[in-house]
């Protein structure tokens, strides 16, 4: 294999991962312009997508219903959780309610390993097929459900915040919670609907990963933070950021872990995490504060 | 229309508002003037429900509001437009307006339309800027797009923050204009105002707050030539 084929090999699979951490940011982001809360429990919910997807087709169901059921309970159980512990608390400050977040996510995650135990389980991917070659690598074909299902999420949200009245509403909320709020649009509705919303890209990411990795009880935390990391890049608060934070991830991830080590995959993450966080913390498309008055 | 009976509100456990009493008619113009931090933001919120009162009652019409929530308040016919316009700056104009209707957006999705149009006749300088950014429109333009998108609320009283803040004088003499024109179509409107000769100007009746207490009250006419008024909040204006 020569360098040009090794660069493309390690590019799509870059993509791919990117796609993942892509669809988790952009879950970080409407839950932090909505609300203002960092989700640390966002990783949980693509375990959830992940293992509810596991049992589901254990149980025999065909594939699209096992998908669109699972999407579904994670989006029952994120908006228990939401009317359970993040509303009750809502005169909390919003450091308070990411501790929470973070204690939600403990939680799930010692429910999944209770449930699910600690053994990785196997999905199968969602069309048969061997390898497909594009130039001098190769994918498999679960690789184009991740990026395909990434592209038409993406493009649905994009939809939804800027073409239908209730994504303007929501908007409204994250512009001007204020202003918001005296036109008769209510924050707690907004933040629950951005809730099941972001649990269901998130499961999404879970559903469409699981064929290629092994589901695992703890498979969120890893995948959390770099959604985060992802999210971070883009600047926290901007959807287009976080897609490119996503898949610039992935790519960079994928490119160290093959030029450098394999072990250093997850440093890189990190390292570029901090270096964000010190050189341009308002991300790479990060506002500044500043606002016309 | 609009009834305020001994409402106390407090920030923590400092007191704003103490025992103020005020009432709105149908149809009518009532401004309150006074200084700055007397109260007057804080009464507003109040009655938008953005503020709670520790005690009294306000109701509109017959239906009690102090205890119902922001958005059920908005539907029962409260709107205010906020100090300082707040309009959603990364939004269009006509989101803007669009959004003032979202209590209502469900139901009478038709008549919206027509109501845009009724707002852009009440604000020519918005017209053929439908689809402009808000935070890209001027301070006074702002202002108009705020009241429009309060206006699309279909509200039974409107209530208006300081409209004159940070406008030149001839934008705030057409703002008041406007709240004319909106009173001869049978609006009712409180406005509450630093700007004390402008207001009193436009409006009935007024009501003077001085650190959360209601000092003074009567029709706009007679303050406007009140002595003690004068030289308190339209003589001083004029040294200040």
């Amino acid at each position: 294999m020569s360098l040009a084929n090794d660069i493309l090999q390690y590019v799509l699979g870059g993509l791919t991962m990117g796609g993942i951490y892509a669809l988790v940011a952009v879950g970080f982001v409407i839950i932090h312009n909505v609300t203002g809360i960092i989700n640390f429990a966002q990783g949980e919910f693509v375990m959830m997508g992940a293992m509810f997807m596991v049992t589901l087709t254990g149980i025999g169901l065909p594939a699209p219903a096992a998908i669109i059921l699972s999407v579904i309970l994670v989006m029952v159980v994120v908006g228990l959780i939401e009317v359970g512990a993040i509303r009750s608390a809502k005169r909390a400050s919003p450091v308070s309610l990411v501790i929470i977040t973070i204690g939600i996510s403990t939680v799930l995650r010692g429910m999944a390993l209770l449930i699910w135990g600690t053994n990785p389980y196997k999905v199968a991917p969602f069309t048969e097929g061997g390898p497909i070659h594009i130039g001098g690598a190769s994918i498999v074909p679960q690789v184009l459900w991740v990026i395909g299902t990434t592209a038409f999420v993406l493009a649905l949200t994009f939809f939804l915040f800027e073409y239908t009245y209730f994504g303007k509403a929501l908007r409204a909320c994250v512009v001007n919670k204020y202003a918001a709020q005296l036109m008769g649009i209510s924050p707690g509705k907004m933040s629950f609907f951005a809730f099941i919303f972001s649990a269901a890209l998130s499961a999404l990411a879970g559903i469409v990963f699981a064929p290629i990795t092994f589901a695992t009880y703890d498979m969120g935390l890893m995948l959390g933070l770099k959604g985060f990391v992802a999210a971070v890049l883009g600047g926290l608060s901007s959807t287009p950021g976080a897609v490119f934070g996503g898949l610039a991830l992935g790519v960079i991830e994928s490119l160290g872990a093959g030029f450098v080590s394999s072990g250093y995959k997850d440093g890189i993450a990190f390292v570029i995490l901090l270096l964000v966080l010190f050189l341009k913390p308002g991300g790479l498309f990060g506002t500044s504060g500043s606002k016309r008055v | 229309m609009l009834k305020v009976v001994n409402i106390n509100t407090y920030y923590g456990r400092i007191q704003v508002l103490k025992n103020i009493s005020l009432n709105v008619e149908k149809g009518e113009i009532v401004t309150i003037i006074g200084a700055n931090g007397a109260g007057k933001s804080t009464l507003l919120s109040t009655i938008a429900g953005t503020n709670k009162p520790k005690s009294g009652q306000i109701y509109l019409s017959t239906t009690q509001t102090s205890c119902l929530s922001v958005e059920k308040i908005v539907r029962a016919g409260i709107s205010l437009v906020p100090e300082h316009r707040q309009v959603f700056d990364s939004l269009s104009v006509l989101d803007n307006l669009r959004l003032g209707a979202y209590h209502r957006y469900g139901n009478d999705k038709k008549t919206i339309e027509d109501d845009i149009e009724n707002i852009m006749s009440l604000f020519p300088s918005l017209k053929g800027r439908e689809n402009q950014i808000a935070g890209t429109l001027s301070g006074g333009e702002q202002q108009m797009l705020a009241i429009g998108r309060g206006l699309m609320a279909n509200p039974k009283v409107l209530l208006l923050d300081e409209p004159s803040v940070g406008l030149a004088p001839l934008v705030v003499k057409e703002i008041f204009d406007i709240l004319l024109t909106l009173k001869k179509r049978g609006t009712t409107i409180l406005v509450v105002e630093q700007n004390a000769k402008a207001a009193l100007q436009v409006a009935d009746r007024a009501y003077i707050l001085e650190r959360g207490v209601i000092s003074f009250s009567g029709k706009a006419k007679d303050m406007l030539k009140d002595t003690r008024v004068q030289s308190a909040y339209l003589g001083a204006k004029l040294h200040a």
